[in-house]
C-alpha cells in the first residue's frame, strides 16, 4: 500500500514539475503574443504622434521613416496659430464642462429615485431613460434641430449642451444608480433615525460616499461630450461656435490643407489630448466605475 | 468600496432590521410618496424636450407630404405614402443589406477580438498586462474623428504606411493602392477603425467579468480533466453570459448606427457604395447637394430604423429592468 502510494507520489512529482515547467513555457508564449498585439494595437497611435512631430519633407516621402529622423514642432505651431482653432478649443471646453456639470446634477437626482425608492411606474422610468440609447441619433437630428430653433436655441452652445445632457443621461443615471445602490441602505436609515431630513441624508450620507462614482461618471461624460461630432455638425453651423471636432474634420477636408498630414495629425493629437490626460489620471477609477455599471448591476 | 464591506461586517443585525424599526421610519425606507417623482422631473424634462418632443415631430413629419423647403408648415397629411416610397426604394434596401453585413461583421469580429484579448490578459504576466492596459487606454481615449482621420492617413494611396509595408513584403500590387475606389474595400478600412476603437471597451469590460469567476471552479474543472475548451464552455461562458448579452447588445446598437467613421473617411461626401442606413438617411435629409432635404422621407426611414433597433433592444432592456427592480 505504502509502496504504491510512494511510487505514485514519486511519479506525480516529476509530472507536477513538468506541468509547471510547461505552464511557465506557456506563459512566455502568451507574453510574447501579448506584446506583439500591444505593438500592433498601439501602432496607429504611434504613427499619429510620429507624423505630427516630423518635418513635412519626411512626412511626404515615398519611403516613410519608422523612427523619428528629425524633430519639428512646426505642425503644432501651424495649428495653434490659427485663431479658429483657439476659438473652437474654448467652445469645446465650455460645452463639455457645462454638459458634465449639468448632467451630473440632473442625473444624480434621477439615480437617487431609481436606487432608493419603490414607486409606481419605476419600470416605465427605466425603460424611458435607457431607451434613449435605442433611438438612432441621426433619426432625431432633423426634428431636434427644428425644436431647438423654435425655442430660440438654434445654433447656440446652450442648445448643444442641453442636447448633450439628454444623450449622456442613460449612462450617467445608470452608473450613478449602481454607485448609490452600493451604499448600504442602513446608513440612510440611521441618519433618518438621528433626525436628518431626507435631503440631508442625500447630501450628508449618500453624496460623499458616491463621490468616486461621480468622478468616474463625470470623466465618462466629459469624454462623450468632448468627442461628439454628429450633433455638433448639425446643431452648430456658425463658424465662431463650433467645436474642435468640427475643426478637425473641416481641416481634413479643406483643399488648402490638401496633403498636410503633419498638420492634420498635430490637430488630431491636440484634440485627443484632454481625453488622454483624463484617461491616464482616472484609469483606476474608470475601471471600477465600469465594472460597477456593467458587471455587478 | 472597502468602507461598505466594513460596515456590513461590523453590523450584521442591520441586514434584517427589526419590524419596530421599520415602523419607526414610517415606511420611509422605500415608499416616499411624491419624492421619487420629484427627483425624476429634471431628467424627465430634458429627455422630453430633446428626445420626446422631436420623436413626436418625427412621426408627424413622416406622415406628411414631402415639403422640401417648406419643412414643417403647410404640408398636407399623406398617411403612409412616404413609408411606401421608402419600402419600394431599391437604394434603401441595398443600404439595409449593407448595414446588416457591415454591422454583423463588425460586431462578431470586435467581440471575438475583445474576448480573446480579455482571456489573454488573464494569462500573461503582470508587466505585460500593464502594457496591454496602457495601450488599450490610449486607444480608448482617441475620438472617432481622430481615429478616422488617422486611418485615412495610414491607408493613403500616396504616402500611406500600409501600402508601403504591403509593397515591401512582396504584395507589390498594393504599392500606391487606392483603398477607397472600391466601396467594399473602403468599408473594410472603416471596419478596421470600428473594431480598433471597440476593442478597449470590450476587453476591459470582459476581463473585469472574467476576474469575477471563482478560481476554484476553473481549477476543479482542470482537476477533473476538462480541456481548455470544456472549461471555457462549461465554467467561464455561463458566468460571463449576462455580461456578454449586454456588451453584444451595445455593440449591435453602436455598429448599426455607425456614421462618423464612414462619413469622415469619405471626407463628408460618401458615395452611394458607402450608404449604410445611417449615411443614407442623413444624405436624404440634409445633404442638399444630393438633391436631399427630403425631411419626410428621411423621417420615415428613421422610424423604420428605430423599429429595427427596437427588436435588438428588448432583451437588453429586460436585463436592465431585472437589475433595477432589485434596488
Amino acid at each position: 500500500m505504502s509502496a504504491v502510494a510512494s511510487a505514485s507520489a514519486s511519479a506525480a512529482r516529476p509530472r507536477a514539475r513538468r506541468s509547471s515547467a510547461k505552464r511557465r513555457r506557456n506563459t512566455i508564449g502568451w507574453n510574447i503574443l501579448g506584446l506583439v498585439l500591444s505593438v500592433l494595437i498601439a501602432f496607429p497611435v504611434y504613427w499619429l504622434l510620429l507624423t505630427s512631430i516630423e518635418p513635412t519633407r519626411y512626412v511626404q516621402s515615398a519611403s516613410p521613416n519608422f523612427l523619428p529622423k528629425a524633430f519639428s514642432l512646426s505642425s503644432y505651431t501651424e495649428v495653434f496659430d490659427d485663431p479658429v482653432f483657439r476659438q473652437d478649443l474654448v467652445n469645446s471646453l465650455i460645452i463639455t464642462a457645462s454638459t458634465v456639470l449639468f448632467s451630473l446634477l440632473v442625473g444624480f437626482f434621477a439615480a437617487l429615485a431609481l436606487a432608493r425608492f419603490r414607486f409606481r411606474g419605476k419600470s416605465l422610468a427605466i425603460i424611458i431613460v435607457m431607451g434613449v440609447q435605442m433611438v438612432p441619433l441621426i433619426a432625431l437630428l432633423f426634428p431636434l434641430n427644428d425644436v431647438l430653433a423654435k425655442a430660440g436655441l438654434g445654433d447656440t452652445q446652450l442648445g448643444a449642451i442641453i442636447a448633450y445632457v439628454a444623450f449622456t443621461a442613460p449612462f450617467t443615471v445608470w452608473t450613478l444608480r449602481t454607485f448609490i445602490a452600493n451604499v448600504p441602505r442602513e446608513l440612510d436609515e440611521a441618519a433618518l433615525v438621528d433626525g436628518c431630513t431626507r435631503f440631508q441624508t442625500f447630501y450628508k450620507v449618500i453624496l460623499p460616499l458616491t463621490l468616486p462614482g461621480l468622478v468616474a461618471t463625470g470623466v465618462f461624460g466629459w469624454i462623450q461630450a468632448w468627442n461628439e461630432f454628429l450633433m455638433a455638425n448639425i446643431l452648430l453651423t456658425d463658424n465662431s461656435k463650433q467645436t474642435v471636432q468640427l475643426y478637425l474634420v473641416s481641416f481634413g477636408n479643406s483643399p488648402t490643407h490638401g496633403a498636410d498630414w503633419g498638420g492634420l495629425m498635430a490637430a488630431s493629437t491636440l484634440v485627443s489630448l484632454p481625453v488622454i490626460i483624463l484617461f491616464l489620471i482616472f484609469q483606476r477609477w474608470m475601471a471600477s466605475g465600469l465594472t460597477a455599471g456593467a458587471v455587478k448591476g | 468600496m472597502s468602507a461598505v464591506d466594513i460596515i456590513e461586517i461590523d453590523d450584521p443585525p442591520s441586514r434584517n432590521p427589526a419590524p419596530t424599526r421599520r415602523r419607526l421610519l414610517g415606511g420611509a425606507g422605500r415608499e416616499a410618496g411624491a419624492l421619487p417623482y420629484l427627483l425624476l422631473i429634471p431628467t424627465g424634462l430634458v429627455l422630453a424636450a430633446v428626445i420626446g418632443y422631436p420623436l413626436v415631430q418625427l412621426v408627424i413629419m413622416s406622415l406628411e407630404k414631402d415639403g422640401s423647403s417648406s419643412k414643417f408648415t403647410g404640408t398636407p397629411f399623406v398617411g403612409f405614402a412616404e413609408y411606401q416610397k421608402v419600402l419600394s426604394d431599391s437604394v434603401f434596401w441595398s443600404s439595409v443589406e449593407r448595414t446588416v453585413i457591415f454591422a454583423g461583421a463588425n460586431v462578431i469580429l470586435s467581440l471575438l477580438f475583445g474576448l480573446g484579448l480579455a482571456l489573454l490578459m488573464g494569462r500573461v504576466s503582470k508587466s505585460v498586462k500593464l502594457i496591454l492596459t496602457v495601450v488599450l487606454m490610449f486607444v480608448w481615449s482617441v475620438p472617432t474623428t481622430v481615429s478616422t482621420e488617422l486611418f485615412r492617413w495610414l491607408f493613403d494611396a500616396q504616402y500611406g504606411v500600409v501600402d508601403y509595408v504591403l509593397g515591401k513584403v512582396g504584395l507589390g500590387s498594393y504599392a500606391q493602392h487606392d483603398w477607397f475606389a472600391d466601396p467594399n474595400q473602403g468599408l473594410q478600412v472603416a471596419s478596421f477603425i470600428i473594431i480598433w476603437g471597440a476593442i478597449p471597451f470590450l476587453t476591459v469590460t470582459l476581463s473585469a467579468g472574467l476576474a469575477q469567476i471563482p478560481k476554484e471552479l476553473l481549477e476543479a474543472a482542470k482537476v477533473d480533466g476538462a480541456s481548455a475548451w470544456q472549461a471555457f464552455r462549461n465554467v467561464t461562458y455561463p458566468f460571463l453570459k449576462p455580461l456578454l448579452v449586454i456588451v453584444t447588445t451595445l455593440s449591435v446598437i453602436w455598429d448599426t448606427g455607425v456614421f462618423n467613421q464612414i462619413y469622415i473617411l469619405r471626407q463628408t461626401h460618401p458615395e452611394p457604395g458607402y450608404y449604410t442606413l445611417g449615411i443614407y438617411s442623413y444624405v436624404k435629409a440634409f445633404a442638399t447637394i444630393y438633391g436631399g432635404d427630403n425631411y419626410s422621407y428621411g423621417a420615415a426611414m428613421a422610424i423604420i430604423m428605430v423599429l429595427l433597433m427596437g427588436v435588438f433592444m428588448v432583451g437588453y432592456i429586460r436585463q436592465l429592468l431585472r437589475i433595477g427592480q432589485e434596488g
